[in-house]
């Protein structure tokens, strides 16, 4: 039997993504044998970071300081707005080190079986943005589950104007897999969406 | 002890980073929901096979503890991407959704309801977002619910009754070439708004931004 103070330590551990209650417990049992010093550092550094970390009030990142780094940098191609979901999609999308423009978090998808609509999001200031900003090309970078590409098409829709291209990241097969692997979907897709190769 | 039907995927919740809970619409056990253990991972068998609206051969291991059944194996059969395209349609989907797990108990044969879900989704990929295959559809439900409005006095102005009668006993593209004027759109569409909240205590989800698309996908203007 855990002492009290040990279970509610679990307890919060195991509300944590990607921990299940034995990695809670583990973890919980490191913690409660570990160097006092070590641990309030931890907690503070918790604190801190909470404490620090903010949304960007133009582009919607996680972020020090707003406007965040990227919003700031003006090596970036302003032209190019890459619209995706989630705050963390960004580092996603840097990881990959090909694109250059700036982002816009749109804060979820539209999902009309748990009532988000379009006002729950963050499309009136991506608006206010294609209004101020120097923008020719949006790329839209959501997920391709159904909501993810009725949000696409959606947006694709809302945001047409003159002088704005609306593109979308590609649908393809993952690096490395064989085609034994793609399911009927991805494959019908990455077939449609074939290129000249020379 | 393992089980398999045919179903639609209704709902797909992430359970943790890896695995989702779907409830699915099937004809023997009605409303369910299992398990896909891993099909958020790309290498799972499930990934690109499971999401919202799917029609799909399914087998699953039947939990003794609890409703939530684990998924075995899944082989699709109709993705009906039309609802990828379009808002107006997906909102439709949604409330049908929305209706059916309102009206429904679970882990109880529905043979019927999942037929009239299933040749829905179909026709809703076949045509553009309408109010009368929103009215269809409430008025088919009805029906199978036993609670038919035909039957009640409805106070409808005759023209309108008869297009309800038609949208509700005749196939639904039969339905769909009824020409109906703003007025009758909106009488119907506040007699079966009524009609819901009194039978079902309350109108569900998603409607009044289901028909307000399909209206708007409807008029002339687009």
């Amino acid at each position: 039997m855990l002492p009290d103070a040990i279970t509610q330590l679990v307890a919060v551990f195991a509300k944590l993504p990607g921990v299940g209650p034995r990695s809670a417990e583990r973890i919980a049992l490191h913690l409660v044998q570990t160097d006092v010093p070590l641990v309030k550092q931890l907690a503070d550094t918790i604190l801190h970071a909470r404490d620090k970390i903010q949304l960007c009030t133009t582009c919607g990142a996680l972020t020090e300081k707003s406007p965040c780094r990227i919003c700031d940098d003006a090596r970036r191609d302003a032209s190019l707005l890459c619209i995706v979901e989630r705050a963390v999609d960004i580092l996603s999308v840097e990881k990959s080190g090909t694109f250059r423009g700036k982002f816009h978090v749109l804060g979820g998808k539209i999902s009309p079986l748990d009532g988000v609509e379009p006002d729950d999001l963050r499309i009136a200031e991506l608006e206010k943005r294609l209004a101020h900003e120097p923008v020719r090309e949006i790329v839209i970078a959501l997920g391709t589950d159904v909501e993810g590409d009725a949000t696409s098409f959606y947006l694709a829709k809302r945001l047409a104007r003159s002088g704005l291209m609306v593109s979308r990241i590609a649908y393809g097969l993952p690096a490395g897999s064989g085609l034994e692997f793609a399911d009927e979907l991805t494959l019908s897709r990455a077939l449609e969406g074939r290129r000249e190769m020379l | 002890m393992t089980g398999s039907a045919t179903g639609l995927v209704l709902r797909a919740r992430p359970l943790t980073e890896t695995s989702l809970v779907l409830h699915w619409l099937t004809p023997e056990f009605g409303r369910m929901a299992t398990v896909a253990k891993g099909a958020r991972r790309p290498q799972s068998p499930f990934f690109g096979k499971v999401d919202l609206f799917y029609l799909a051969d399914l087998s699953f291991h039947r939990s003794r503890r609890s409703d939530l059944h684990t998924l075995r194996e899944v082989g699709l059969r109709e993705t009906h991407p039309a609802l990828r395209q379009n808002m107006d349609r997906l909102r439709l989907a949604a409330y049908a959704t929305a209706f059916i797990e309102q009206a429904t108990e679970t882990e109880t044969p529905l043979p019927d309801v999942y037929e009239l879900l299933r040749d829905f989704l179909a026709c809703l990929c076949r045509q553009p977002a309408s109010p009368q295959l929103l009215f269809a559809f409430e008025l088919k439900l009805l029906r199978e619910l036993g609670l038919d409005p035909g039957q009640a006095e409805t106070g409808l102005a005759a023209g309108t009754k008869k297009i309800a009668g038609i949208l509700a006993e005749k196939e639904w593209e039969t339905g769909l070439r009824l020409k109906l004027t703003g007025a009758q759109t909106t009488e119907l569409g506040r007699f079966l708004q009524g009609f819901l909240g009194i039978h079902l205590n309350r109108v569900p989800k998603g409607r009044a931004a289901a028909l307000a698309g399909a209206m708007d996908a409807d008029s002339p203007a687009r």
